[in-house]
């Protein structure tokens, strides 16, 4: 495929998950939304749309990574080095998520 | 810029980019604020030597007590491991100086900066609650002194130094061994150094994002730390998570170059070096998930204590093969006990007390009743003067002949150590029987009955301290007197001994090789294992002369001093009192200047012309096909990834604790995070349109690219500015209106600094496509500035459903 369709297939996509991300929201439970139910179990429906948006969210990235960085073509090696950040990152939150929610 | 006003003599100093140059720049600093704050301490230690003691009032202990951590642990021991990295690495792998070489001066220049800096914070009431900062002592109605913010801009700007040089350090150690060099064939030295950046690059971002969340919460009167919500354990945990790494980073180059000296003067390659610099690896990665053990009475739960308890004791494991094979080279060997080898030795003992004495404190049961006590105090400073600073000495002593070219006077090194190991003892080994007294106090009753041993550790500290001028005197008499040297004083294994001493500007005349077995050859001695190699039979010599004049720039250090200034002006003009609400009040000529003069020297920077010599046949596994720069970007964008990172979960953390956060679409409007995002990602398809222009040599495409990423930008901030104009204008959300407040416009915030930044890259980018440049195959920078631009849309991405939707 010509790269240039390609980028432009990336981007309808992009925008395309963007505009289910803004409509998504239209379906939260109308009743209180604080967040302290966001990882509960009361609302449930809550959180389904918070994981949802989260999964978009992270698919977009990706999306931009391989295509517009390139990461697709790039040595295997490369794009491991550029995962131990996340790695990292998902750790900390990990750990901390641990300590605010299991006692 | 015309730099041939001033003296080749100066010149050289100011503007150098040689990496031996660089190094010695780093040496003599870190020898200096060791010096600085050798001296808080033994105030302190005076203070402290008799009860009811008033040599130093309490604001000023406590200003002392800080300063000293902060100076020691980020001015001295990490930049004195850097100066031996710069000076040796380069030549021990083989390669003729860092990837980047003037970033490597920039980084320098940032780093004496900020140490002026939190220097300078004393004439504003220094840091006065503990190298750890916590909060909510550092709240702006607990600490109200600006000095505050003054170190918390230095500790701003050496992050941007350390995160620069892992960057560089980390190209260059991938990408620039000499050929046959393999990864398994460097030293253990430059392996230690490997590891260390790699933590660095992981942990200081998120001390970044807490410094910058401190700062903005004093300047601006958010509410990151001074809320229970976020409070004190979102700094103990964005805090130790960096502070656990920070420990290994100031311990592992000490390792490293221990674990070379030793088989020099053992004349045994190092026993299991394999599993050294295994070890080295695994205890650098399990540091990033044992941050806890520092927050083990603050309720973290049993789970997340049980946790921490065991990833502890795991990250302890490997120290034991560390030493067990240091012991086992020691056994039985007969070692040259010159003074590099005794300090080596004293290291290895020292820090085997201390590592043990850790292992105490990761027990929950003892560290309730040790923590904040002398204990702990004698723990750390077993292993951070004991381990890091005699071990880094002993680097001293070793490299010395290579960097001079002449002897020390050996008899006064040997005294040199006796009595410094001796006042070491004196010093610290009473602390551990203060094991009651609590630390960080600035003076104490009579009938506690920690007189005497006070008395005991203040005479040690006077030992050892005065022990250090023996050092001081003997170097600088010696690098003008001493004896000739020669090449390779203490028939060394690794590459730095094959060069003259000292090595000529461009160190090698012919890059050496390394055989297959990854031993080399040096004049008639034997192949020797585990090392960076001599070139079979090469002739050391100058075969070709490179001025110590060449390669000058003077933009380093102009960037440098731009930042330094800007960050001044950030934080001086706050009064000393302030008020309450928090009203920012900077210096704004120090800022302008500041801004102006660093827009120019970036200019200048990226204008002048340096080329880099780089070797065409160079061992780069893993990472040949990725070009050096290339390399370098994503590095920094792994690092970047953890600074968005720890500011997320900082949201997260303030709003999974806070009982009620607004409805969603109830503060800001969905259909401005919407445009926003549209306009971001079809700046990202334009970004890679021009990228696509570039490459097939579009000029018009290129320019109208460019021009339109740059406008896209410009919409992004415009929209981004009148929604913060409308929220801030209509009075229920400024920024110091609460944590949806604090949370939303410190993220986005950075973001559109990024942003920002971004866009003047593409200013750039445009001035010199009008010009012609990058099309066909020169698109590599419109590919970089790509990188970086879609990693910030990348973030945004994030950051629309995170502030908008949810
Ligand atoms: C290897 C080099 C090490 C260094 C440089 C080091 C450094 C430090 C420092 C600076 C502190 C005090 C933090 C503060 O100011 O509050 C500390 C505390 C601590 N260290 Fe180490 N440490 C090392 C090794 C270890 C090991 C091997 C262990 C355990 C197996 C350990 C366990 C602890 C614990 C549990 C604390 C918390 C003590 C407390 O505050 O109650 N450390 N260490
Ligand atoms: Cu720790």
């Amino acid at each position: 495929m010509n790269t240039t369709y390609l980028y432009l297939l990336v981007f309808a996509i992009l925008v395309g998950s963007t505009d289910i991300e803004v409509n998504i929201v239209a379906l939260y439970p109308s009743a209180s939304t604080g967040v302290a139910m966001l990882f509960g179990t009361i609302a449930l429906s809550y959180g389904v749309i918070v994981s949802i948006l989260l999964g978009l969210a992270g698919m977009k990235a990706l999306l931009i990574a391989l295509f517009y960085q390139h990461l697709k073509y790039e040595p295997r090696s490369l794009s491991s080095w550029v995962l131990i950040g996340l790695v990292i990152a998902s750790l900390l939150m990990s750990l901390v998520f641990i300590q605010l929610h299991v006692h | 810029m015309s730099q041939d006003i001033l003296p080749p003599r100066i010149r050289r100093w100011l503007f150098t980019t040689n990496h031996k140059e660089v190094g010695i720049l780093y040496l003599v600093t870190a020898l200096f604020f060791f010096v600085a704050a050798g001296l808080l301490a033994l105030t302190m230690r005076t203070q402290l030597s008799v009860p009811d003691n008033h040599v130093l009032t309490e604001t000023l202990y406590n200003q002392f007590v800080t300063v000293h951590g902060l100076l020691m642990i980020f001015w001295v021991l990490s930049p004195f491991a850097f100066g031996f990295a710069n000076y040796i690495i380069p030549l021990q792998i083989g390669a003729r100086d860092l990837a980047f070489p003037r970033l490597n001066a920039m980084s320098y220049w940032f780093y004496l900066f900020s140490g002026v800096a939190i220097i300078m914070s004393f004439i504003f009431g220094a840091p006065d609650l503990g190298w750890t900062l916590y909060s909510p002592q550092t709240a702006i109605q607990f600490s109200p002194s600006i000095g505050l913010n003054v170190g918390a801009a230095a500790l701003i700007l050496i992050t941007v130094s350390i995160t620069m040089s892992s960057v560089n350090f980390l190209v260059t150690m991938f990408k620039m061994r000499a050929p046959g060099m393999k990864l398994r064939h460097m030293p253990v030295f430059p392996w230690a150094i490997l590891v260390t950046i790699f933590m660095m690059l992981y942990a200081f971002p998120s001390f970044l994002a807490a410094v910058l969340l401190l700062y903005v919460d004093r300047a601006f009167g958010t509410f990151y730390f001074s809320s229970i919500q976020g409070g004190a354990l979102l700094w103990d945990n964005v805090f130790w998570f960096f502070g656990h790494p920070e420990v290994y980073i100031v311990l592992f180059p000490a390792i490293g170059l221990i674990a070379d000296v030793i088989p020099t003067f053992t004349r045994r390659p190092l026993y299991g070096a394999k599993y050294v610099i295994g070890s080295m690896i695994a205890a650098a990665i399990i540091s990033f998930i044992v941050w806890g053990h520092h927050m083990f009475v603050t309720g973290i739960g049993l789970t997340s204590t049980k946790l921490y308890t065991v990833t502890t004791i795991a990250v302890s494991l490997p120290f034991d093969v560390m030493v067990i094979a240091m012991i086992e080279t020691l056994i039985k060997a007969r070692i040259k006990l010159k003074a590099a080898a005794l300090f080596a030795l004293g290291a290895i003992a020292l820090f085997v007390i201390g590592g043990i004495t850790g292992v105490y404190l990761a027990s929950v049961a003892l560290d309730h009743a040790l923590r904040g006590t002398y204990f702990v105090v004698a723990h750390f400073h077993y292993i951070m003067v004991g381990g890091s600073i005699m071990g880094l000495i002993a680097g001293l002593y070793y490299w010395f002949p290579k960097f001079t070219g002449r002897m020390y006077n050996e008899t006064v090194a040997k005294i040199h150590f006796v009595v410094s190991f001796i006042g070491f003892n004196i010093l610290y080994f009473p602390m551990f029987l203060l094991l009651d007294m609590p630390r960080r106090i600035q003076t104490y009753a009579p009938d506690t009955g920690w007189g005497s041993l006070n008395s005991l550790a203040t005479l040690g500290g006077f030992i050892f301290g005065g022990a250090q001028v023996l050092l001081f005197l003997n170097l600088f008499l010696s690098q003008r007197k001493g004896l000739p040297s020669g090449p390779n004083p203490w028939d060394g294994w690794t590459l730095e001994w094959s060069l003259p001493s000292p090595p000529p500007a461009h160190d090698f005349d012919t890059i050496p090789t390394i055989a297959e077995d990854g031993t080399y050859h040096f004049g008639d001695s034997p192949g020797l294992p585990n090392g960076a190699g001599y070139p079979n039979g090469s002739k050391i010599g100058n075969g070709y002369s490179h001025s110590h004049l060449e390669g000058l720039s003077a933009w380093p250090i102009v960037v440098a001093f731009a930042a330094f200034i800007f960050f001044l002006g950030l934080t001086i003009g706050q009064p000393n009192n302030p008020t309450t609400p928090v009203t920012f009040q900077p210096f704004w000529p120090l800022i302008a200047d500041g801004a102006i003069l660093g827009v120019i020297a970036l200019y200048g920077y990226s204008r002048e012309r340096f080329s880099v010599h780089e070797e065409t046949r160079t061992e780069s596994w893993p990472f040949r096909e990725v070009p050096n720069v290339k390399l370098g970007i994503w590095t920094f964008l792994g690092a970047e990834v953890i600074f968005f990172g720890v500011l997320i979960g900082a949201y997260f953390f303030v709003r999974t604790n806070s009982p009620t956060w607004p409805e969603i679409g109830s503060l800001f409007d969905i259909r401005n995070g919407f445009a926003m995002t549209l306009v971001l990602l079809t700046s990202s398809l334009t970004a890679i349109m021009a990228l696509v222009s570039a490459k097939i040599g579009s000029r018009n495409g290129l320019i109208s690219s460019l021009l339109a990423t740059f406008g896209l930008g410009v919409a992004f901030l415009y929209i981004k500015s009148t929604e913060w104009v409308y929220l801030g204008t209509h009075g229920v959300f400024s920024v110091a209106s609460g944590l949806p407040a604090t949370s939303y416009f410190i993220t986005t915030g950075t973001h559109g600094v990024h942003v920002f930044a971004g866009m003047l890259m593409t200013l750039y980018l445009l001035v010199n496509s009008l010009k012609g440049r990058y099309l066909k195959g020169d698109h590599q920078a419109i590919e970089h500035f790509g990188l970086y631009w879609h990693f910030v849309d990348i973030v945004w991405v994030f950051l629309f459903p995170l502030f908008y939707l949810i």
